[in-house]
Formats: structure tokens, sequence, C-alpha cells
């Protein structure tokens, strides 16, 4: 019954996507969009279901950190996982366990959020815009589940070409340079990516003689440390990529720019976070012992992460641009939690990666918001906007509040416990990280409450006079965010408990 | 003395040369109609003659080259060009027929001089189909490439002179015996004529120091003609290089090949940067394939013969595919030169999808062949030991470099504004049946790659048997 729920979940999207794309379907807007509301989000109290039964879900490693995956069962697609593959140790199939049920459930919530909001920034070819979210959808949920590493490699690869499109086809002029730079920068990525899994499927099969590719068979305890440091720094590369850690990071502040709002949305939202899982699930599952030579290296990339990109957000005019350095920080912050080898570390960075997921997604369609409104993102050119758009500010700061983490919303109890968790860390130099990290508290509020001051407060030109305050839909989606945010803040427990049984 | 289990294995060669006989005939009597259909006919029966014999096991990987000649000689037939050539249609397909036969015959030769005759003769046919439409440049170009492939068929009959000189024959095997049993002479003996040898045959391949004329071809050349000589001939040289390399791969000829084709790839990639024009991109996909090909033929291991085949399986169809969309384009009058074929996509669905679909192959991305062949292709390279390491960091480098040019001619055809002059693309029945076959085959080994996959292993633990 799960095998199938399991399936039935990453399929039905793309199912969605065909059924909008075939030519017999209506070429009216209001209708394809209806349509992909209420599918998304009956797909969300699907995948909702999972989380519901999650704590039925066996957890056999209880005491340590649940990085190893570990699922109760595994659902292969009939046809394709077949006999030959399976003999090369290829199993095109499927599992779930407490991780991949938090990453799918954000990632089903925040496609609802993004085709709800999406309703004034698609102005042309509506099928293939919404079909390509659902396809993106199913392929983000696949690599959040599957077992199988040239799977997960697979889908890691084919997410590229819907991204590709949604962002040069409905992005602003000069969207194709961009896109074409988040294409060459993660191909590239990807590339180091298929030789670390290549040497690991190799090594594997050289040290244990099993020749599979199932990530929860692998065990690579007893190769020496230095091939385990080469194919960790392959891995890393890869998946820094999508982090982005530090020096690996120039595409995102330009894709954000110049990427039409729900696709940023979702960029920021669900794609950032493909990296973090993949250095949870390979570097930390996989090679725990390269990883652990490896972690203070990337502690201090994570702190250069925090301090580079606040820094940076700082001095920036545009606030999308703010938004996405902001982005930069707040993931070296979830790397530094991952980083840490402590449970509470690995805890917070999990849960910081919800929250995010939900503040960025709140924050960018507020830029879009305004940029819609407004016709413009520089912050020396809008203010005074929370005297025409008070449900708009209010949202705004609840969102932006919860990223500059302050207490009671979601933002404080991620931040506070990757902090935390790096503090309490046995290695040394973590405590020294903690103490950078924690400047974070600070630097985001600055650099968060800089153009909330410029935007919202002030004198309201003249020519903004007329604009409408936040219409229905966008009240739903910002209400719905807001309200999650302030439900994650009071009651932690609801994840922390569910991560650590 | 005449035995039919013999002359049975030399049907399909016997069923083509019957054809040209028909061809001749055909373009005598002038049956202009008739002549492209019966040429496919006897291609097909050649084929079907090839699949049904028997074949040796250790004969397997010349087979499945030779049915991939076919195969793709077959699709390339059916594409029509805008310089049809339907008045002189009964010699454009003798001399096609002949190019076959002796393509056939060259993935078939067991020494040199049968080689060395072949790939003169197929030469020759080419530069009559060259310059079949009697422009001044395709002329000027066709004389050009008649002139350099006769220096480089030169080097490889020297190159055999010199091994007949050491062994004292001219057969592959004779000589890996001689290599083997005489413990007298270095290796240092071969190299010299292993680099005559691989120098004539890598100019056939358009490896990079002698690959020059590719360019020149793929640019002026009828796009059909250059398709074939795009995939067929290549088909053809790698069957032999197999056999060659097998009586002498050492470490020598294994770095002097690796070398050749990083500089090939490298020199593909710097050139498809600056190209911006389909042709220019093609050839320069071309140069970078046959590089990923040859470091998998060089390294000559059991896994990566076995991606090799794949590769070229994969290959072949998107190279095809791909051939098929651009004389499309070509057709509709919209230039393929300067690339104007923005927003294709919302005029002719189908057909932008079938040919981005063969770009994206041609570029590695997933569902589509090229991303499994590159996947099993770099898996067979790293098989050989993490010393290879460096020459898969050049590999992942080019491979990262050429997204950007392949992707110029997506980013084109999915640009949203659709010009509202622009004719929708009217393709030719049999071009686009090409392009769907193409892209068909495509998917489907992407999708379902294991069986060939398996059929690969088989062939290459074979070779080494």
């Amino acid at each position: 019954m799960l095998e199938i729920s399991l399936l039935t979940l990453i399929f039905l999207p793309i199912i969605a996507g065909l059924i909008v794309l075939t030519p017999v379907f209506s070429d009216n807007q209001v209708f394809i969009r209806r349509f992909s509301v209420y599918f998304a989000i009956i797909h969300t109290i699907f995948s909702l279901m999972f989380f519901l039964l999650g704590p039925n879900i066996d957890v056999r490693n209880v005491d340590c950190i649940s990085c190893i995956f570990a699922p109760d069962f595994k659902a292969a697609i009939p046809f394709i996982d077949n006999n030959i593959l399976n003999q090369i140790g290829i199993h095109v199939s499927f599992g779930i366990d407490r991780l991949s049920i938090l990453m799918v459930i954000l990632t089903t919530l925040i496609t609802t959020f993004t085709i709800i909001g999406s309703k004034l920034y698609v102005k042309k070819h509506f099928k293939y815009f919404y079909s390509l979210i659902f396809f993106l959808e199913s392929i983000l949920l696949g690599i959040f589940t599957t077992t199988d590493m040239f799977v997960f490699f697979t889908l890691w690869e084919l997410e590229l070409i819907p991204m590709y499109l949604l962002i040069s086809i409905w992005g602003n002029h000069s969207a194709k340079k961009s896109a074409l730079k988040f294409v060459l920068y993660t191909f590239g990525g990807s590339l180091f990516l298929l030789l670390g899994i290549l040497l690991v499927y190799f090594t594997n099969f050289a040290v244990t003689g099993v020749l599979t590719a199932d990530i929860t068979q692998i065990s690579m305890n007893r190769v020496n440390l230095l091939l385990q440091l080469i194919i960790s720094l392959f891995l890393i590369i890869g998946f820094g990529v999508k982090v982005p850690i530090f020096p690996l990071h120039k595409w995102l502040a330009d894709t954000h720019t110049n990427a039409s709002t729900p696709v940023s949305m979702l960029l920021a939202a669900v794609l950032l976070k493909l990296g973090i899982y993949g250095i949870m699930r390979f570097n930390f599952g996989l090679l725990t012992l390269g990883f652990t030579v490896l972690s203070p290296v990337l502690g201090l990339l994570a702190v250069i992460n925090i301090i580079y990109g606040a820094a940076v957000a700082y001095y920036q005019k545009d606030i999308k641009r703010i938004v996405a350095y902001s982005s930069i920080s707040q993931m070296g912050l979830i790397l530094l939690g991952g980083v840490s080898l402590t449970n509470i570390g690995y805890t917070g960075a999990v849960y910081h990666m919800i929250s995010h997921g939900l503040v960025a997604a709140g924050l960018f369609f507020v830029v879009g918001i305004i940029k819609q409104r407004f016709h413009t993102t520089n912050i020396n050119r809008l203010s005074g906007i929370a005297s025409i758009a008070p449900r708009l500010y209010g949202f705004s700061m609840v969102i932006v509040l919860s990223a500059a983490g302050i207490p009671f919303l979601s933002g404080f109890i991620g931040e506070f416990l990757s902090i935390y968790g790096a503090l309490i860390s046995s290695l040394l130099v973590f405590k020294l990280y903690a103490v950078i990290a924690v400047f974070i508290l600070i630097l985001s509020a600055l650099y968060l409450m800089k153009p909330v001051h410029e935007v919202f407060f002030g004198i309201l030109p003249d020519k903004y006079k007329n604009i409408q305050d936040i219409a229905v839909h966008e009240f739903v989606v910002l209400a719905a965010i807001s309200f999650i945010i302030i439900l994650l803040g009071c009651f932690p427990f609801v994840i922390v408990n569910f991560l650590n049984v | 003395m005449f035995n039919f289990n013999n002359f049975i294995h030399y049907l399909p060669e016997v069923v083509i040369v019957f054809s040209i006989l028909l061809q001749i005939f055909c373009s005598v009597f002038n049956f202009k109609r008739i002549s492209t259909s019966m040429t496919a006919a006897g291609l097909a029966l050649s084929l079907y003659f090839l699949i049904s014999a028997q074949v040796w096991p250790t004969e397997l990987y010349s087979f499945l080259f030779k049915i991939m000649i076919l195969i793709s000689s077959l699709l390339i037939l059916f594409l029509k060009t805008k310089r049809v050539f339907v008045k002189y249609s009964g010699h454009f397909n003798t001399l096609y027929l002949f190019s076959v036969l002796f393509l056939l015959m060259i993935a078939d030769s067991t020494n040199y001089l049968s080689l060395y005759l072949n790939i003169e003769l197929f030469s020759l046919c080419m530069y009559f189909l060259f310059s079949m439409d009697k422009k001044a440049v395709t002329l000027a170009e066709s004389y050009k490439y008649l002139v350099l492939s006769v220096t480089a068929s030169a080097f490889i009959l020297s190159g055999a002179a010199f091994l007949y000189g050491l062994t004292g024959t001219f057969y592959f095997q004779g000589i890996s015996e001689f290599i083997n049993t005489a413990s007298n002479y270095s290796f240092s003996t071969y190299v010299i004529p292993f680099f005559f040898i691989i120098t004539g045959l890598c100019f056939k391949l358009g490896v990079f120091p002698f690959g020059n004329w590719i360019i020149d071809v793929y640019k002026n050349v009828d796009t059909k003609v250059a398709a074939f000589i795009s995939t067929s001939p290549k088909l053809a040289i790698f069957s032999v290089l197999v056999k060659i390399l097998g009586s002498m791969i050492t470490f020598e000829s294994s770095f002097i090949l690796i070398l050749f084709a990083l500089f090939t790839a490298g020199f593909g990639v710097i050139y498809g940067l600056r190209s911006n024009n389909l042709k220019e991109i093609m050839a320069a996909s071309s140069y970078i394939n046959i590089s990923y090909l040859l470091i998998a033929l060089a390294l000559y291991t059991k896994l990566s013969i076995a991606t090799m085949l794949f590769y070229w399986a994969a290959y072949v169809f998107m190279n095809i595919g791909a051939f098929a969309g651009i004389i499309s384009l070509e057709h509709s009058n919209q230039y393929s030169k300067e690339m104007d074929f923005r927003g294709y996509f919302y005029k002719n669905p189908l057909f932008s999808i079938c040919f981005a679909v063969c770009i994206i192959g041609l570029l590695g991305f997933p569902i589509t062949s090229g991303f499994i062949a590159k996947i099993y292709l770099l898996s067979g390279v790293l098989n050989s030991g993490i010393i290879i390491l460096p020459v898969i960091l050049f590999m992942i480098l080019f491979m990262v470099v050429s997204v950007c040019f392949y992707l110029s001619v997506i980013k084109k055809m999915f640009e949203s504004i659709p010009y509202e002059n622009m004719n929708v693309i009217k393709c030719r029945a049999s071009n686009s049946i090409v392009l769907y076959i193409c892209t068909f085959m495509t998917i489907c080994l992407g999708a379902l790659p294991a069986g060939l996959i398996k059929m690969c292993e088989y062939i290459s633990l074979y070779i080494f048997a």
C-alpha cells in the first residue's frame, strides 16, 4: 500500500502536467490555473498523509543522527526496474524516511504557493508554464525519495531542463544569459557529482564485492581515508554548486534577479535545499569518515558564506538581490548546522531548511508584489508603501522578522538549534565558528530591516497613490506562509520530535 | 571452389553490388522516380542478410558496426535536401551505394592492403559525391578533400609497408602474433609504423591536427552528404581501429591516442564557442564526440570497449536526427546559417521538441540515450584506474563548455517572440520521418538502455576472448 502511494505521490504531478499539455485541454488561462491550483492542493494534502503516517514508520537507528537513508520499504517502478539493470546493481526504486518526508512536504507546499502566486506573473504560454512546474515537482520529489545513486543523478540532471526553460522563457530580458549561467554551473557541478558517484560505485564493489548503486546497501566504512577524501571532494563540488557554497555561488544572484517571481520562489525554497540534502545523504551518510575530516573545512566555508552573504546583501540596492544574498547567508547557517556532527545541529539544519524554504518563498513573493505594483525594486525609488498597502506590510514584517531570527517565529528555532549544535560540537574549532555565526542574528536584522525601512516607511510619492493593496490570491499565499511560520515558531517540537524519535 | 556457406557471409555485399548494377541500369534509362526506393530496398535487403547470417562471436563487433553503417546509410538516404539530386538521382545513388559497399569492406578488412584499397576507393566516391552539385565552392572543397585524403592514405600505406618489412605479413592477426612471439624487437620499433597508420586513420576520423577538412566539408557540402560523412565512415574506421589496436595496444599507443583525443576535444570546444551556425556546431560536436570515443577505445579494456560501442549506437541516431532537423530548417527557407529560427517551438512544437531532444542528447542530458552513453562512457574510462582521473577532469571541462553552444540552439528555438510573418516549417515527410525515428530511438535507448548495454558487454567480452 505504502509503495503504491509513494509512487503515486511521485508520478501524479507528471500526469497532471501531461493532462495540461494535451491539445484538447482548454487554452483558457483561468481554467488552467484553477486546475493546477486544485491539483496542487490535493497533492499537498496527499503528501501530508506521509507526515501523519511518519511516526508509524519504524526508524532503525534511533540513537544516532539519522542521515543514513534507511527507508522501511522500497517502491520499484515496474517495467523500467528490470532484471538486467538489477544485475549491474541499479534498482530504480524509491523509499521514504523522516528527512525525505519533510523535504517532500516542503516541495509540495512550496509548489502550491508558487502556482497560486503565479497569477500575475505568467503572461504567456500558460500551458507550458504549469506543465513544466509539475514536471519539476515530480523530479524534485524523485530526488528526495530515490534510493539509487544513478537515479538520483539522472533526476539531478533532468531537473536542469525544466528549470532552464522556466528561467529563460518567463524571465526578464536578460534571463537567458543567467539561465545559461545557472545551467553551466550546475552541469559542471553535476559532472563532478557523477565522478564521485561512479567512484563510490566502483570502490564499494572493490571493497565489499557487491555491485550495487543502492544507497541503503552501500557501506564505505572500510575504504581508506585518502580515497574517501577524494570522493568527498568531488561530491561536495557537485552539491556545493546547488547550496551554494562560497566560491561557487556566482550564479545565484543573477538567476534570482532575472527569473520571474514564481520561479525564484521555487528555486530559493526547494532547489537550494537539494545541495544540503545531497551532502547529508552522501557525504554524511555514506562517507562518514571523510566527512568527519572535512567538516572543519566545510564549517569554515559555511561561516564565510554567512558573513559574505550578509555583507554583500547589505550593500545591494535591489531588493531581489538582497533577498538572494540573504539566501546565501542562511544556507551557510544550514551548512554549519549540518556539518557540526551533532544531533542538535543536524536537527537545526533540517528545521532551518524548512523554515528558510518558507521564508525565502515569502520574501521573493513580497518582492514580486512590489515589482508588479511599482515596476521597480530599487530601494532608493520606493518609500512609504505601508500607508497604501498595510496588509502587505503586516505579512512582510512577519516573514522578515522570521528571517531575522525573532523568537516565536520559525527562523529563530532553526538558527538557534544550528548554532547551538555547532557550539556543543566536540571539535574546538566549531565553537569558534558558532561564535562567529551568532552574528547572523544581528547581520540578518541589519540587511533586512534596511530595505523594510526604506520601502515601507517614509513619504509616499504621488505617483503611487492609486496602487492597490494585495489581492485575494496573494493574501492566501502570504497568510498561509505566515501562519506556518508562526506555527513552527510556537510549536517547534512538531518537527524536532519527528526527527528525533 | 565454390562453397555456399562462405558465400552467405558475403551476401550483404553481393546484394549491394547487384543494386549498384540496377542503379546504373536506371540511370541509363532515366528512371528517376524509383531510383531512391530501389536503393533503399537494396540496403534494406543487405541489412536483412547481414542480420540473418551466422556470426563468429569474435567478429561480433564488426558485425555491430556493419549493422550501424547500414542503418545510418538507410536513414540518411531518406533525407531530401534543397539541392535535391533529382536530376542525377541515378548517379548519386550509384555512388552512394558504392561508398556503402567500400565502407562495409573496410569494416571487414583483415589486412592492411585491403584496408588501404577500400579507403582509397571510398575517398574517390566521396570526391564525386561532394562535387555533385558542381558549384565552385564544393568543387574546390572536394578537390581539397581528395588531395588531403590521398596524402593520408599514403601514410597508411607507408606504415603498412614498414610493418611488412618488420614482420613479413600484411595481416593484422599475423602482425599481432609476430609481435607477441618475437622477443628481439622492442615496441619502439613498432611505434613509427603505428604512428603512421594512426595518422592516416585519424585523418579519416577528423581528429584535430589532421581533421580540419571536417569544418569545410560540413559547411559547404550538401547537408545530406555531410550527414553521411559524419557517421558511416567513422563507424567503419572504428571497426578497423578495434582490430589494429588489438594487435598492438600498449601504454604508448594509448597515450598517443588519448593525447590526440584531448586536443581534438579542446579544438572542437573552442571552435564551437565561436560558431554561429548550426553546421559549424555539428562539426564541433563531431570533434568532441569522436574524441570521447577515441579515449574509450584507446584504453582498450573490456568495459571501455563496451561503452564505446554503446556510445556509437547512441551517437548515430542523435547525429542523424540533428542533421534531419537542420535539413528541414534549410528547406523552410530559414537560414541555418544565422540560426534564424526563433520561436519555432510555438509554431511547430513536435518538430522542435524532436530536434531539441537530438541536440540535448548530444549534450548528454537525461531521458536521452546521450545521457546514458555519457555516464556509461565515464564509468568505462574511470574503471581503468584512478590514474586516468586527469583525463576525466579534462573531459568534464569540455562537456561543461560544450553546453554553451549546444544550448544556444535550444535557446533560439524556445525564444518566445515568434515572428508574425514566419512560416510554419513544412517539413518534407521523409525528413520528418527520419527525425521522428531518430528521436524515438534516442529516447528509447535513454529510457531502456539495459538490453543494449548487455549486448555491448557481451560483444566486448569476445574481443578479448
